[in-house]
This record gives structure tokens, sequence and C-alpha cells, in this order.
């Protein structure tokens, strides 16, 4: 009897050391591939448009040097910067949404899109570029000429207007998930509410008139360009909220990865975590869509690609993963978007979705398996 | 050896569901208790309440009255963490989960344990391995949960339930999609992680051979609502079981502690004999809706047929032999024989015994 377990033992032992250590280099690789990827972003980025800037003269003028013409360090501060700022906040933000969405739903395809959230914000927005016409009037009429003073309440009206939709949905659907307890209803009632909310936005640009009609279009696209240096700084602290609550819930993520009657059997506090989670997520998808539009497709894409990065489902590693990810993918598809050296600018929107949807799909046939109905 | 004690108890404790604002009550009055090293089967018929109970008992649900006990302390009384670290559950639902290794799978249920990052520690690893090492699941340690078959996945999630290190471990039909050897082993790994171990273990289970062979005690629902404890044999000789689970279609059978189909009125067979032949001529005999019995009494109406094993050996043909009225047939394999049988009652289903001999169809 003793002989035979020792047997066990032995035949054990190598596939536990092996399962203890399983993946720790692959990790370390790919979050030093990961930052290579994001810094070289960040680099192209500011110097790669339809002006190029040399890389030392971009290098000189972050350090705070004069730049070899005034032109060069204008368009790198204030045009170039903002907008890699921009980018490295949406992709954060929408990752980690996108991963809190995916782990307190189980479901692959749940995403900050699909609990309405931007839907809300559109509707925001709708109201406030043509319901309230009188603060975006003469934004895009005559182009340059718009006075200061309106483009500047208008990008204020639009941000609040988004926000303020994404926030009402958020709440309703926040009341939803508790009193509704299965997860799949809940996904289910946002997609409704979500095509709803698409019909009333229908409406409101039906009735618009044609220059109206065009801002919210515009604004549809989704754009690195609108946020300015004054409106960093509420942008990366909603960002840094959601960070921070996805970072200390890593935990309980983890947990939910078995379901929510496993995780509240292991003593989680379900009902406590998912508000947290869909209130974080809700914060960075709101924050996104008033301050860059619907930005499409990277917040179903980021967590599956960032699995397949690190072939793990462990929170702990997908957290900073698609945080870092996410935002290496936007850089990328702003860079994409501005099409370099041409005067073309594509939409933010088409970029992602180029980008987004075939890695999207390569990494989804990848997985077939793991996502048990 | 220390002294068994009670480890988990509930007395008095009315359980249901609320549906439409109303109560349902699905047990009450059940009093009972799980010892240190024990291992308990769940028993009853589908809708008795053994999921509800076991619900309860998690408190995934409150109870209506009464109270549980656990290790001491009234189970409403406990932190969630707290009961998390002395009882764990295997549930039925599905865990597939991609990129996730069994080993890391086992290490969730350190949830319990560890701090506010969910980090392992020297401590934890050593629980971990120690689990699986008691399941036999050490060697499936580098596997994804996903490439595991449904026994090794079973054995991996009672490790992820024994890594929380609980006091009691509530299984809900662990061995519902196994096959036989594997439902087997897993069984008496359970038996022997709570004899072992001191684990009190509780598994509800619809197999009730299994449970009767395998089980230290019995918790059986009854169709009235009550619930009734007991060791496997007491609860067959006081004719509870039989009780529970005996319909007008099955029969309980209470020598062996089988179940078999009801015979049909007026289908006796008598067969003679000890050899492994006879007992499967009886096991198809019985199938067929037959009540065998070795006498040879009829009952005036309709004596029975007599079925026995031809001695010849070597020559498989024709072995198996019936005898009805004073004709002999004879039969290759015991599927002709049962076939012939059932043509012989679908041919003349309500007629009086036949006087003479049919031609086989």
């Amino acid at each position: 009897m003793t002989s035979s377990t020792d047997a066990v033992s032995l035949r054990q032992r190598p596939n536990i050391e092996t399962a203890r250590t399983r993946g720790r280099t692959r990790t370390l690789v790919a979050f030093s591939l990961l930052i290579a990827v994001f810094i070289l972003a960040v680099l192209l980025s500011l110097s790669w448009s339809s002006v190029r800037v040399p890389w030392d003269e971009v290098a000189r003028i972050l350090l705070g040097r004069p730049a070899e013409r005034d032109a060069w360090t204008t368009i790198v501060l204030d045009i170039r910067l903002p907008r890699v700022i921009t980018a490295t906040l949406v992709g954060v933000a929408l990752g980690l949404a996108g991963l809190q969405m995916q782990a307190v739903f189980r479901n692959p395809l749940a995403s900050p899109y699909t609990l309405g959230v931007v839907s809300g914000a559109s509707l925001g927005a709708a109201l406030v570029i043509i319901v309230l016409p009188g603060l975006t009037v003469g934004l895009y009429r005559d182009g340059a000429a718009a006075s200061g003073v309106a483009q500047a309440l208008s990008s204020v009206g639009l941000v609040f207007g988004a926000a303020l939709g994404a926030g009402v949905i958020l709440l309703a659907m926040l009341v939803v998930a508790s009193i509704v307890r299965d997860m799949v209803i809940v996904l289910l009632l946002g997609v409704v509410l979500s095509a709803l909310i698409g019909a009333l936005v229908t409406v409101l640009v039906f009735f618009a008139d044609p220059n109206q009609t065009r801002v919210f279009v515009e604004w549809g696209f989704g754009s690195f360009q609108r946020v300015r240096w004054g409106d960093v700084p509420l942008f990366a602290t909603a960002v840094g909220t959601g960070t921070v609550v996805a970072t200390l819930s890593m935990k309980q993520l983890n947990a939910l990865l078995m379901g929510e009657n496993y995780a509240r059997s292991m003593g989680l506090n379900v009902r406590r975590a998912r508000t947290l989670t869909l209130t974080s997520a809700s914060i960075l998808a709101g924050a996104v869509v008033a301050f860059a539009g619907p930005i499409a497709f990277l917040g179903i894409a980021i967590p599956h690609i960032t699995r397949g990065i690190f072939g793990s489902a462990d929170h702990r590693i997908l957290v900073p993963g698609s945080a870092l990810t996410g935002a290496s993918v936007a850089l990328g598809c702003g860079l994409l978007a501005e099409m370099p050296n041409s005067n073309l600018t594509l939409p933010v929107n088409a970029a992602t979705a180029i980008v987004g949807g075939p890695i999207a799909f390569w990494v989804l046939l990848r997985m077939r398996r793991g996502w048990g109905s | 050896m220390a002294p068994p004690e009670p480890v988990l108890s509930l007395s008095s404790l009315e359980i249901g569901y609320r549906a439409r604002r109303r109560r349902r009550v699905v047990l009450s009055e059940v009093s009972v208790a799980l010892d240190r090293g024990e291992f308990a089967c769940l028993l009853g018929p589908n809708g008795a309440g053994k999921s509800t109970l076991l619900r309860t008992l998690s408190r995934v649900q409150p109870s209506f009255a009464g109270t549980v006990s656990l290790d001491g302390d009234e189970l409403d009384g406990l932190t969630s963490e707290d009961l998390a670290r002395r009882l764990a559950v295997v549930l039925t639902d599905r865990v597939q989960i991609a990129n996730l290794s069994a080993y890391e799978l086992v290490g969730l249920g350190r949830f319990p344990h560890t701090g506010y990052f969910g980090r392992l520690g020297p401590e934890d690893h050593t629980t971990i391995e120690w689990a699986m090492e008691a399941t036999q699941s050490g060697h499936l340690a580098h596997r994804d949960v996903t490439e595991l078959s449904d026994g090794e996945r079973q054995r991996v999630m009672i490790a992820r339930a024994l890594a929380q290190e609980p006091k009691v471990l509530l299984l809900d039909e662990p061995t519902a999609f196994l096959d036989l050897p594997s439902r087997i082993e897993l069984t008496a790994l359970l038996r022997r992680l709570a004899a072992e171990r001191g684990l009190a273990i509780l598994m509800t289970t619809h197999d009730l051979d299994l449970a009767l062979r395998t089980a230290d005690v019995l918790w059986l629902i009854t169709e009235d609502g009550s619930l009734e404890s007991g060791a496997p044999e007491d609860l067959v000789l006081n004719g509870l079981l039989e009780h529970a689970f005996s319909s007008s279609e099955v029969a309980f059978d209470r020598a062996t502690g089988h179940f078999t189909p009801t015979p049909h009125p007026g289908r006796r067979a008598r067969v003679t004999g000890d050899s492994l032949e006879h007992h499967w001529l009886r096991q198809a005999l019985l199938r067929s809706g037959f009540d065998v019995t070795e006498d040879e009494s009829g009952d005036g109406e309709r004596k029975p047929i007599v079925c026995g094993v031809t001695s010849e050996a070597g020559d498989p043909v024709d072995r198996w032999w019936v005898t009805t009225n004073n004709e002999e047939r004879r039969f290759t394999s015991l599927a002709d024989l049962t076939r012939w049988l059932s043509g012989q009652e679908s041919d003349a289903p309500h007629a009086p015994p036949a006087t003479e001999a049919r031609p086989a169809p």
C-alpha cells in the first residue's frame, strides 16, 4: 500500500512542479515585449503623421529643449501628445472595461457596448448636438472660423451629455442587475436597451438639420483629437479610478471565473463585487465615449488578444496585460487612422475595426473551447 | 483516534424556497447530524429537496426555521470567509475555463485564505499540492481544465474544494456524468478522504446501489417530506428505503438491495441451480418481468415455466432450455430466450395458459 502511494507521488511530482511554474517565462517575455511595443507606438505616434518630425527632434522636444523648427514643438506638444495620451487612456479604459464585463457576465461577447452604456452616451451626445443646437451652432458650419467660445462650450456640452447619458443607463442597468440574478438576462436586456436607445437616436437624427446630423455622425466616427490639455486631468482621473478598481478586484474576478455559485461558496460577496465592477466598467466606458466618441471593437477584442498573448486566465496577469495591450492597440489604430505621409485622416472607428476585427476573429477561432454554455 | 463529534448538525430545520412571495416548504423538522470522518449520501426522489437542503447548508438560501450548526457555531452567525474556511462545495455547474491549468483551478480554492491580491504563498502551494495528491490528480496539474475528462475534472474540483481546507464537504451529484468505474473510484476516494482526513462529507446521488455499498450513513428524504437517517443496512431492514423508492413499476429486493421491474401478474418461472449461468438466467427472467422462484408449487391457475442450463460442457449451442406445458425448447443465447418469452406473451396477452405448444416465432 505504502509503496503504491509512493509510486503515485513520484508520478505526480514532476507535473506539479511544471504546473506551478507554468507560464512564468511566457508572462515575463510577454510583459517585456508589450512594454517595448507600447514605447515604440508612443514614439511612432509622436513623430509620424501628416508631418514627419524626426525621432531625435521628438526626443529633444520631450526633454524640453528647443527644436529645429518651432512648429514641430507645437505639433508634438500641443497636438500629438494629447492625442497619444487620449489613445493610451482609451485603450487602457476599453481593455479593462471589456475584461471586467467579460468576467462578471462570464460571456466572451460582453463589452461596454452590450450593457447599453455606449448607446446611453450616444443619446446624450445626440441631445446635446441636436436638441441644444445653441451650444454647437457655428462649430462645424464654417470650420476654423467658428468662434472659440462656441467650440469650447460645445466640447464641454458633448462631454457632459455623453457622460450623463452613460451614467443614467449605468444606473438603470445596475438596478436591473441587482434585481435580476441571471447574468445572461441582464446581458440581453442591455442589448435590447441599446437597440431601443438606438431607435430614439435615429428619430432625433431624422428630425435634425443636415449640419447637426453631420456633427453627430462625425462624433460617432470616434476621434483621438478632441481632447485638449485642459481635458486631460478629468479624463485621466476617470480612467485612473477605473484602473484602481480593476487592480483591487483581480482576486474577485478570478473567483468569478468558476461562476457565481462557486465564487459565493468561497466567501466572495458576489453582489458587491458585481456592482463595483460594473460601476468601474461604466465609468471607464463612459469616459471614453465622452472624450473620444463611441470607439468600436476595442472593448471586446483587447481582453481576447491579451488572453491569447499570455495564454492565461489569471486576472492578476490579465488586468495589467489588458491595460498594456489596450494602450498599444489604440495607439496603433490612431496611427493607422492618421494615414502617415498623407493628408487623409480616417475615422478612428474604421481603424479600430480594421485592426481589431481580424485579430478578434483569429483569437475567437482559436478559442473554440473553454466558454462552455 | 479522537471520538467522533458532530461537525454539522441540523435541528428542527425547515427549508424550502420562495415562489411569488409565498413560501414553499420542502422539508421540515429535519434534525440530523454528521460526524467528523463520516461519509454520508443524501438520497431522495427528484424534487424531494436534495438540492434545496444543500443550498441551505451552504447558505446560498436561507432556512425558514430551525438551526444549522457548523463546527460548533451557528451557520447564520459566520462571516462568508469564515464559512468558506469551514465548508466547501462541489456543484453541478460546469466549469470550463480556457487557459487555466488544473493546478491554477485548485489554487482558486485558496480564496478564503489569501490576502487582498490573492497571492499564493509557500503554504498555499503546499496545500494545493496536498489537495491534488489526496485526490490523486497531481499528474493532471499541468493540464488545461478544458482538456480533462469528466472523471478527471471531478477529481480536480474535489481537490479545489479540499484546498479551502474545510471541515465539511458538500457535493451535488458528483457522479452524475461519470461512467461506472469512475463513479466507483470517485466514491471510494470520498470515503477515504472522510476517513483519513477527518472530513465530514455529504453527497447527493441518484446512484442507490453505490450509496448502499459505500456510505457510512444515508440521509433519506421520504415522500412525505421528512428526512430519515441511518446506516444503509438499517434503512433496508426497516423498509424505509423500499418505501421511498418503490412504485407500481419497480420493486425493491431487500435481500440484494436491488430494484427490479415489478413482475407481470401470472408470469412465474422456476430456476434451480447455483452456477454463474443460473444467476444470469435469473437476471434475464427478472428483466423480462418474471417472478423467479425455486419451489415447485404453482398458484393452481398457472404453473410456472421451468428454465435451466444444460450441463453438457463444451457445446455452447442450445445451452438454455425452457419447459412450458411439457414441451422443451432450447436456445443458444439468453437474448433468443427472452425474445421468445416476450413473443409468447404478446401472442396471447390476455389468454388463459396455453394448452399446447406454439411454434417458435
